[in-house]
């Protein structure tokens, strides 16, 4: 049985914490911050916008496909949205499997797919106060498109 | 009539969040609709990355169709975690 929670926070949030298991002999937990280097200039925060009728259903999407995909048991992911500062929690992540590659490999793919398929939008507040709209990074979709290419050669 | 949601840039470049429109049979129809709202559209209409809601799921542009009391959303791509 496999257990996905899904977790949008407004306001300051810790990070997932260890949870031992008898079943699931590795976990992987992956915590994003907010930088203070932006795109441009020094950062007081990011303000990150989404879409909410679409948010945790894309969310749960991505969690149910790295599950099925890598075997994994348990998946909970927690993601700010508003105005968070820097140094702060952006999006923590735990994945829970039989064995290691299983869950590093659901961790990636988890985040490389909320990258590139979750509907959030991220701006810089700089320090002097100016918003700068973070465009979709080439790299990332190349992250993708890693395991798309993997799915393709096994098939 | 349908609803329009602005995401992210896309609202500034639109300059208004929301938006009520009569239906579209097509996504020619919606950028004809859009284009006679606000400059800012011909931009957000030609970007090629452009995502396409129609309540809550994503079409493309050749999919796209919008029916009374529908709610449409533009995108701009995505950039969380």
């Amino acid at each position: 049985m496999t257990q996905i929670v899904i977790d949008l926070c407004d306001k300051s949030m810790s990070a997932l914490t260890a949870v031992a298991s008898s079943t699931c002999g590795a976990e992987v937990i992956f915590n994003g911050y907010v930088r203070a280097a932006g795109e441009s200039e020094p950062l007081q925060a990011l303000l990150i916008e989404h879409y909410s009728p679409m948010t945790e259903n894309s969310l749960r999407q991505i969690a149910a496909e790295a599950c099925k995909r890598f075997g994994c048991a348990q998946l909970t992911l927690q993601h700010r949205v508003g105005r968070v500062a820097v140094g702060e929690l952006i999006v923590s992540l735990r994945v829970q499997a039989a064995h290691r590659r299983a869950a590093f490999d659901a961790a990636e793919f988890y985040m490389d797919y909320l990258k590139n398929r979750a509907p959030f939008w991220k701006q810089e507040i700089s320090v002097a106060g100016r918003g700068h709209w973070v465009e979709q990074k080439q790299s990332d979709r190349d992250a993708l498109n890693r395991w798309q290419d993997c799915a393709d050669t096994a098939q | 009539m349908i609803k329009l949601v602005l995401l992210g840039k896309y609202r500034e470049l639109a300059g208004v969040d929301e938006l009520t429109l009569p239906a579209c049979a097509n996504f020619a129809a919606l950028t004809h609709a859009l284009l006679a709202q606000a400059a800012g559209f011909d931009v957000i209409l030609a970007d090629p990355r452009l995502l396409i809601a129609v309540n809550h799921h994503l079409v493309s542009r050749e999919q796209f169709s919008a029916n009374d009391g529908d709610e449409v959303a533009l995108m701009p791509p995505v950039t969380g975690g």
